[in-house]
């Protein structure tokens, strides 16, 4: 469980990026951080993670304080950052010397998403491509069995069926005990993942929904044309007309368009 | 639980066991180097024809220290993570405590070091004196050649039987040593060069200062001077010998809390 209350954080010599910010996320779902750029996702992600220290406010996260960097917050907590870099050693070896690490480490779990990711234990890390040293550090956040993971920009640099591996993947490895937090721009490669989405602009919450709860409320459609009486909350125009946002009628699901959401929140229609 | 915060042995082996997986071939290509590099330096001030004079015990104490800075760059070179940013969040989220990885990095850089460091100069400083004699082989007369051993060093420092001193000089090594390995910690890129700019700029500002004195308590003293004046204190040690050797005996006790409390707050 990650509980943050009344975070105040800035970067030296610029204005305040959080003030007095708070969240709650509970055990057990996959949570979308989303936001512009600069919004706060990644410093928010570093102050999770410990790697970064609050001017004032709490950060809990499974009961510890981040900053305190405890061997046994380490040993449950697994970040995988946007920009991420390896020793020159295989994957064998990697696996070999940071295993051990995290206690509940599953090999097993390491060799299933290698054969789904194609990665062979041999090959270098630093003789693969980008997407590929990606899928190895997805594979081994997962493997960690960490009660937090956390994941910056996942997707980039994977390729378009990896992308539908790694939600495939996702989704069956996280357990009731865990949590993944996924910072993201390309909200496509995660929006039928995710139990709760969180948006950040400028240091502050301006959105905070569980799925399920948003397509009871919202409906999402692609239309030829509309008129005011059908109560579109916001519109984009897309090759078939426009993709729309409306109000939910209670009869009707439809699957979340999550790009269309965050850009319905940004625009403050929602 | 909250025994292990600090220190598990368990978890220090696993990540001394990570350290040397991932960096055994640095270390061993660092090995090699500081051996061929160790060996061209001493073998360079052998003498090599039959003209050239002896090369005595006491020749060897310079190129000890020449060489010793190959040993202070190894220091300089202590968490090799913090040069880059991705590094450093793969090192700082590793789960062993902030003690366990000092305490590593202190047990292979200073300790293994120091340690390696002195068997590689033997070695090489027997190996050069081999290589010297075998070049003068030819030559009927040819010059002596000192044996090297550690005593030589321990009888340069042990001058006029003052032990005091005698501590202070290893002391001043060991202090040395530590304020390289923790003031690394505030530097994160080119940490050998910000090291000896941080080395020079202290030796300049407590020179200044001590002039600075100097012109306020002895309004005689010229331009650039330093006005000490040295009187006995206890036992033949002068007043300056005791400012250096306290100087030397407590500064590795402040900059290594120093070291240990900044990684301790180390951010991204």
């Amino acid at each position: 469980m990650i509980q943050i209350k009344n975070l105040s954080f800035y970067y030296k010599k610029k204005s305040p990026l959080f003030s007095d910010f708070s969240l709650q996320l509970e055990s057990g779902c996959i949570v979308g951080l989303l936001g512009k750029n600069g919004a706060g996702k990644s410093t928010l992600l570093s102050l999770i993670t410990g790697l970064i220290q609050p001017q004032s406010g709490e950060i809990d996260v499974n009961g510890f304080r981040p900053f305190s960097r405890n061997p046994n917050f380490l040993s449950d907590i697994y970040m995988v950052p946007e920009e991420f870099s390896f020793p020159h050693v295989s994957i064998s070896t990697y696996v070999k010397a940071f295993g051990p690490l995290y206690p509940a480490f599953d090999h097993k779990k390491l060799q299933g998403i290698f054969e789904e990711f194609e990665l062979s234990p041999a090959s270098n890390l630093n003789k693969l491509s980008h997407g590929q040293r990606k899928k190895f550090l997805i594979a081994f956040a997962l493997s960690t069995n960490c009660k937090v993971l956390v994941l910056d920009e996942p997707t980039n640099g994977l390729d378009i069926p990896s992308k539908s591996q790694f939600r495939k993947i996702l989704v069956s490895s996280v357990t009731d005990e865990q949590m993944v937090l996924i910072s993201t721009h390309q909200v496509k490669d995660i929006d039928t993942i995710i139990d709760k989405v969180v948006v950040i602009d400028n240091g502050v919450i301006i959105y905070q929904e569980n799925t399920n709860e948003i397509t009871q409320k919202l409906y999402f459609d692609t239309v030829s044309s509309f008129t005011d009486s059908d109560q579109v909350l916001y519109s984009e125009r897309c090759p078939f007309g426009y993709r729309v946002v409306k109000q939910a009628n209670g009869e009707t699901e439809s699957n979340i368009d999550i790009e269309l959401l965050f850009n319905a929140i940004i625009h403050k229609t929602i | 639980m909250e025994s292990t915060r600090f220190f598990s042995l368990s978890r220090f082996i696993l990540l001394m066991r990570n350290d040397f997986l991932l960096n055994y071939k640095k270390y061993l290509f660092t090995i090699a180097g500081a051996f061929i590099l160790g060996y061209i330096i001493l073998l360079t001030q052998m003498p090599t024809r039959d003209t050239a004079p002896d090369f005595i015990e006491r020749q060897y104490v310079p190129l000890f220290i020449i060489c010793m800075f190959g040993l202070g760059a190894f220091i300089g070179m202590s968490f090799p993570a913090f040069n880059s940013k991705t590094d450093t969040i793969t090192y700082l989220l590793m789960p062993s405590s902030t003690f366990e990885k000092f305490a590593s990095q202190f047990l292979i850089r200073i300790v293994a070091g120091t340690i390696l460091f002195f068997m590689v100069f033997w070695i090489d400083a027997h190996l050069a004196k081999a290589t010297a004699l075998f070049v003068l082989r030819k030559f009927e007369h040819t010059p002596q050649i000192a044996s090297f051993e550690f005593a030589i060093i321990f009888r340069s420092i042990y001058m006029n039987n003052n032990i005091l001193m005698m501590f202070g000089t290893i002391f001043m090594f060991v202090s040395t040593g530590v304020y390289i390995f923790s003031v690394r910690i505030f530097f994160n890129k080119m940490p050998v060069v910000k090291i000896v700019i941080s080395i020079v700029s202290l030796v300049f500002i407590t020179a200044m200062f001590m002039i600075l004195l100097s012109h306020i308590f002895y309004p005689e003293t010229m331009g650039m001077q330093l006005s000490i004046p040295e009187y006995i204190v206890i036992e033949n040690h002068s007043n300056t010998e005791i400012w250096l050797c306290s100087l030397f005996y407590c500064s590795w006790l402040f900059f290594l809390p120093l070291g240990y409390f900044k990684f301790k707050e180390k951010q991204l």
